[in-house]
């Protein structure tokens, strides 16, 4: 066990810092967070990451990317989170869908679509949650019919974080609805222009648009835009939030918290024992996000794939940060709310159900950690036409 | 960065295993808190002198890696070994052989492993003191699996009774807020699998009672904090060494985020057993015990918060 760098990670270390240093004047001001207003300086800055080899540093090269290890990615954005600048705009893109289209996409589509994903180009957004199916994803109703050897959709989705400035989306729709619903989906590629897909902003609890919903109303689309074969769009989709637990076992360095967050903004009115235990508690949780994610990350590197448990991340992250957010608003007096902890612990309670809410997650590691069994089901086995809907 | 087990430590977890697996140290956890007259607890020092762990030193390559996995291992089994106290002396004053306890200044009551140690290291206001002969008696009926002693210093004459150490407190304060923390996590995994074992088992209502999300998603939150509770000791292990600035935050955030995993998951584990779990019959309230009286020691839970949030304004 050790968290020292390799002469070979120190030199890639001080190699990125080096380049930070250099660059970071290049940065926008604030910090990506969950959430951007102004995406055009956020977007130049991804370019020029990734043109210093900064984000996409796990894709293979001939793509753009570095060809290097979950720990190179790791160091990188431990650099970002030191030097307080974002790191890409599209994280999802980079680090989900851009990864799924490497695992499962033709040729052809590679070609097209990696590098200017990567270089920020053309932002991409997750199409997968829909109104009726959240945490049970594989009961989505998006239809993709067979017409003229294309496809035609219709349907809506929903919590789409950044349809409004993508370029394209990866749609996971339903194509054969005569046999059990994991095996009745189809991955596709949307162009997000294509006549028939509508954008609508949907506001949160917060005040700000972050999602989106999408409707698709007869979007056409060539036979070309599938990835992966008819009937396989469970096992793309299985690919993508694989990759999305690899993203949160970084997701602190990401979102460029520090567990000193929470004390700068209440450090002279710690005069209260119990305020105290309770900043104890939200510390401890933040360090322990961060020394449980570097373990999950070692997993990765000596070869295992990412487990479930990388979601309990999660669940701790946004209990400490809504309790750190509580914390300091106590003690500065509810005019905090009025500000960036009142959107924070707003926020927070959004990003309980995002990536999976906390009952999915639970279920998910209990069954494949613990060895719990599963509940009985009936939806595995019939046709999805049989399903009450 | 590697920042989980290598082969040599789990190699370590499992030697550690199967020797304490000979002794029914829960059998005779329940008999001691009967009061049985000859129903004390093994002594199991002498399995640790011959596993290597009472040489086991904090300070060397991993050193205090190895101490927390012993002491999980031990806390699993509730085995009293005396390596916490004895740990934590060796940790400041290198190559002592004498079984050795730490009494940390102001805290001379319930002190793990005072009562059968043969030299103690007293923090005291000019410095750590080894003494032999200082006045010590067991203490606490409530968990007698783990032997507790209240020091008596009133009679103590230092420049007669003892030596002068020139070391730091401090650190070994550290490391007795760690492994006791380990010792502690030991006793809420072993709890939670109980409860995941007996909750595949048990049926009730035509299936598996673990099958149901109530419970289900109960276990699997102590998971989670059991777990961010191992990687903070892993943080603090890892921190003795390489970040010595930041081994005091370290060894209490492990300490704070073990002693509310065990208190949670303890109870949890005899909520799901139901019935069966309030027995006195079951295992499941010996790791309770453990894990309520843990949390009050050495400055307990609350002390240890104190100090994180000390830590942290600098």
């Amino acid at each position: 066990m050790d968290l020292t760098d390799t002469p070979e990670l120190a030199k890639y270390r001080r190699r990125v810092r080096g380049w930070l240093q250099e660059n970071k004047a290049h940065a926008p001001a604030q910090t990506t967070g969950l959430h951007v207003r102004d995406i055009e300086p956020f977007r130049a800055w991804q370019r020029r990451l990734a043109e210093a080899g900064l984000v996409g540093v796990t894709w293979p090269r001939e793509h753009g990317g570095q060809g290097g290890s979950m720990i190179e990615q790791a160091v990188a954005n431990s650099e970002l989170d030191r030097a307080g600048v974002p790191g890409a705009l599209d994280i999802i893109g980079v680090g989900n869908l851009g990864p799924t289209v490497i695992a499962h996409g033709t040729q052809a589509q590679k070609e097209r679509y990696l590098r200017p994903l990567l270089l920020g180009d053309e932002i991409w957004c997750q199409l997968f949650s829909e109104p009726a199916a959240g945490s049970d994803v594989a009961g989505i109703r998006t239809r993709a019919i067979r017409h003229d050897g294309g496809w035609r959709i219709n349907g809506q989705k929903v919590w789409t974080t950044n349809a409004q400035h993508a370029a394209f989306g990866l749609l996971l729709a339903r194509t054969d609805i005569d046999v059990p619903k994991h095996r009745g989906l189809t991955m596709f590629i949307v162009p997000m222009k294509a006549p028939g897909v509508t954008v609508r902003p949907l506001r949160q609890l917060t005040g700000a648009a972050a999602f989106n919903e999408v409707f698709f109303d007869d979007v056409e689309l060539e036979d070309e835009f599938r990835v992966g074969e008819p009937g396989e769009g469970w096992t793309v989709a299985m690919t993508c939030l694989m990759y999305e637990r690899l993203n949160l076992l970084t997701m602190l360095d990401q979102l460029g918290w520090q567990p000193e967050q929470f004390v700068q903004p209440i450090r002279d009115k710690l005069q209260r024992a119990d305020l105290r235990q309770r900043l104890a508690g939200v510390i401890v949780d933040m360090l322990a996000v961060r020394y449980t994610g570097y373990r999950a990350l070692s997993k990765v590197a000596n070869g295992d794939l990412p487990g479930p448990e990388a979601g309990l991340g999660k669940i701790t992250l946004v209990d400490a940060a809504t309790r750190g957010a509580q914390l300091v608003a106590e003690a500065l007096g509810p005019s905090a709310l009025d500000g960036e902890w009142g959107f924070l612990l707003g926020e927070m309670q959004g990003l309980r159900s995002g990536g999976g809410t906390d009952e999915i997650v639970l279920t998910t590691v209990g069954e494949r950690v613990l060895g719990l069994p599963a509940e009985p089901r009936v939806d595995k086995t019939a046709p999805f036409r049989e399903l009450p809907s | 960065m590697n920042f989980e087990l290598g082969s040599d430590e789990r190699l370590l977890v499992s030697s550690v295993r199967e020797a304490l697996s000979r002794i029914d140290t829960l059998a005779a956890a329940r008999n001691a808190l009967d009061g049985q007259a000859g129903a004390e607890m093994p002594d199991l020092w002498k399995e640790a002198v011959r596993g290597g762990w009472t040489e086991i030193c904090p300070t060397e390559e991993r050193g205090l890696l190895h101490g927390v996995l012993v002491l999980i291992e031990c806390g699993r089994r509730l085995a009293p070994t005396g390596l916490v106290g004895h740990l934590a002396v060796i940790s400041i004053l290198k190559g002592l052989k004498e079984r050795a306890a730490f009494v940390p200044r102001g805290h001379h009551d319930f002190v793990p492993d005072a009562a059968e140690a043969d030299v103690l290291l007293v923090e005291l206001d000019e410095g750590p003191l080894l003494v032999d002969c200082a006045s010590v008696r067991r203490v606490g009926r409530y968990d007698p699996s783990r032997p507790l002693g209240r020091v008596d210093l009133s009679d103590l004459d230092p420049a007669a009774d003892g030596t002068w150490v020139d070391a730091d407190p401090g650190f070994a304060w550290n490391v007795a807020q760690t492994l006791l923390a380990a010792e502690t996590l030991g006793a809420a995994e072993a709890a939670l699998d109980l409860a995941v074992t007996y909750a595949k088992q048990r049926k009730a209502f035509g299936r598996s009672i673990g099958s149901f999300q109530a419970i289900k998603h109960q276990l699997t939150d102590s998971l989670r904090l059991n777990e961010n509770a191992r990687s903070l000791l892993y943080f603090a292990a890892y921190a003795a060494q390489n970040e010595p600035e930041r081994f005091g935050l370290a060894a209490n955030a492990a300490r704070f985020a073990v002693e509310h995993a065990a208190d949670v998951g303890t109870r949890r584990s005899i909520a799901v057993h139901g019935g069966l779990g309030a027995t006195w019959e079951h295992d499941a309230h010996l790791y309770f015990r453990r894990a309520q009286l843990s949390r009050l020691l050495l400055g307990g839970q609350t002390g240890a918060g104190e100090r994180v949030v000390s830590h942290v304004l600098g």
